[in-house]
């Protein structure tokens, strides 16, 4: 988030210093994420007023990506479920009438590796991925003034016209608010199979995607649970991630771990983001396990309170902290 | 006022609630408002466990509505006694949903492990609320156990079926008619916590129609009205049905019966 917004208000020409007490890259949530860009499917954690913010971000990535600086694919996303969990994409398709249904032909059509190994199916075209730590990388790459050092935002206020204050759960200390709800991932290296587009596997009791990377790497994730204090990933957590990824492709069962990982996502009461403005000091937080898919309108909206110009956007994610 | 009383406490409505699944505690507090339930579902999750999770917690707390803890995902008896015992020492209380599942896949109770862990909860002290099949002779048994509240499915957790053998629930409402009983799982809309009711239930346990609704709030609150109308039309007494019509207003004009149309 805060990387975005420096991006964003420099490439609008304004001078710009950025401050991280990790440094850069940050060890922080956003460098542990999945970077699905999938409005549809997390829809069902958000109004459906966000849908069109989630695909105004897409843009934004795709132009940021336009010179191949780093992965950005939007070949859609198809959701998968076993005969047993066949009413799952049933109950999806209701919250999400653009999806396709797909069967056995258009599945193998798709996705030719999965061996014609599921019947039914969803396919939503419009639904994108990047790479998180090559995008990250990029932006670091692209920003001039960068200090690691820790501070609190109302100590250097004086010094700037404007401080953004996106640290996440570091605000937690005076946002009572926030609450931290932790996401485990998986990376694996499985040369036996190809996927072009992230698969999300419908199960009863996970919600998990499989998002294929360059060099037949595939992360699966995330968990979503609520809890805050150990950073490190549960092994049942890593138990159900793995037998999820074996369900969709045998072939996984003999791939090789490249890292288990945690992070904890900074999310409000609602698990919608907020931006609030006090004097010249702007905070962005509460991006839940919507870190990718939000920043960039997010970050849109703080160039927005700093050139003091309103839009719907403005109105739909800095409104919300004043209710 | 008719109040349902559990092992002495008068709860406020008939319509217990569980807090899993809901799309943010925001929206779940929003459910709790809006239904009033007069008992909440919670499960010692992984985070409760570890004494994180807190804020999901003060939330609950804030609301002042008796808890029910549950022990979720036991796949035996021992699993189970042992998540009972945790449950009580975090959560306060010595009332317990008394879960083990014995399929993954339609998560049926284990009626077996279910007896057992009955067993040696109630020589422990606890308030089991054993989730169960609708089965006569399971319920007699654990009626013998020591339980004097009954939690038969209405259908496999989440499936949103509604009642899938009204029968064998209405059985077991005449054979333990001084027993609680409460239709527990498988509801999917308002109508079919309106039929548990109308058969004479005691109370109806729901928690994915309400948290997986597009509205959880309305949801919430268009069951507890449907909980409300089934134990008020129990009550009245519902008209037995019959194949013939009966004219609902007399007719003066045809003062005999019309023989030919038969």
């Amino acid at each position: 988030m805060g990387l975005m917004s420096a991006y964003m208000l420099q490439k609008a020409g304004h001078n710009v210093t950025i401050f991280d007490a990790d440094g850069f890259p940050a060890n922080n949530a956003s460098f542990k994420a999945g970077g699905m860009l999938a409005p549809f499917a997390e829809i069902e954690h958000m109004p459906v007023t966000f849908l069109e913010p989630c695909f105004e971000s897409i843009r934004i990535w795709q132009d940021i990506s336009e010179n191949g600086a780093f992965e950005f694919a939007q070949r859609g996303s198809l959701l998968l479920a076993h005969p047993q969990d066949r009413h799952m994409l049933a109950r999806f398709a209701q919250h999400a009438p653009q999806a396709q249904i797909t069967d056995k032909a258009r599945i193998a059509e798709l996705e030719p590796g999965l061996n014609n190994r599921f019947s039914d199916g969803l396919y939503l075209p419009e639904e994108a991925h990047i790479h998180p730590q090559k995008a990250m990388r990029f932006l670091i790459q692209n920003l001039q003034h960068k200090i690691q050092q820790d501070i609190d935002p109302g100590h250097i206020s004086g010094h700037y016209d404007f401080v953004i204050d996106a640290r996440g759960m570091a605000s937690q200390k005076t946002d009572s608010d926030l609450r931290g709800v932790k996401g485990e991932l998986l990376i694996v290296h499985n040369p036996d199979l190809i996927l072009t587009r992230p698969v999300r596997l419908m199960h009863p009791r996970y919600a998990l995607y499989i998002v294929p990377r360059e060099g037949n790497l595939f992360m699966i994730g995330a968990t979503n649970i609520e809890a805050e204090g150990e950073p490190r990933p549960a092994v049942k957590s890593a138990m159900e991630l793995m037998s999820a990824l074996v369900t969709l492709h045998p072939s996984f069962a003999e791939a090789h771990i490249v890292e288990i990982t945690a992070g904890i996502r900074p999310s409000y009461p609602d698990n919608l983001p907020r931006i609030t403005q006090a004097g010249n000091i702007i905070s962005s937080n509460g991006l839940y396990r919507h870190g990718f898919l939000l920043s960039p309108v997010m970050a849109k909206c703080v160039l927005a309170l700093v050139e003091k110009k309103r839009n719907a956007l403005y109105i739909l994610l800095h409104e919300r902290g004043h209710r | 006022m008719d109040q349902l009383t559990l092992a002495g406490t008068q709860l406020s409505s008939r319509l217990f609630l569980g807090t899993a699944q809901y799309p943010s505690p925001d929206a779940l507090a929003k459910a709790i408002e809006a239904a009033q339930p007069g008992l909440l579902t919670v499960s010692l999750r992984r985070e409760s466990a570890a004494g994180k999770g807190q804020k999901f917690w003060e939330i609950i707390k804030g609301f002042n509505i008796p808890v029910l803890p549950n022990t979720a995902g036991c796949h035996s008896a021992q699993e189970a006694v042992t998540t009972a015992e945790m449950a009580r020492e975090v959560f306060g209380t010595n009332w317990i949903k008394l879960e083990v599942i014995g399929d993954d896949y339609t998560l049926q109770p284990d009626p077996f492990a279910l007896l057992d862990a009955a067993e040696t909860l109630i020589q422990k002290d606890f308030t089991v609320f054993p989730y169960m099949t609708d089965d006569l002779v399971l319920a007699e048994k654990l009626i013998a156990t020591g339980c004097h509240i009954l939690m038969p499915w209405g259908a496999p957790i989440g499936s949103g079926r509604g009642l899938n053998n009204p029968y064998a629930l209405k059985l077991l409402r005449e054979r333990f008619p001084e027993i609680t009983l409460v239709v527990d799982a498988g509801i999917g809309a308002p109508s079919h916590a309106a039929a548990a009711m109308e058969i004479g239930y005691d109370a109806v346990l729901l928690n994915t129609a309400v948290a997986k609704a597009g509205d959880p709030a309305a949801m919430a609150g268009a069951f507890s009205k449907a909980i409300e109308a089934g134990r008020a039309a129990y009550l009245s007494g519902i008209i037995a049905p019959q194949e013939s019509a009966t004219p609902s207003t007399p007719l003066i004009d045809k003062p005999l019966w019309h023989q030919g149309s038969f």
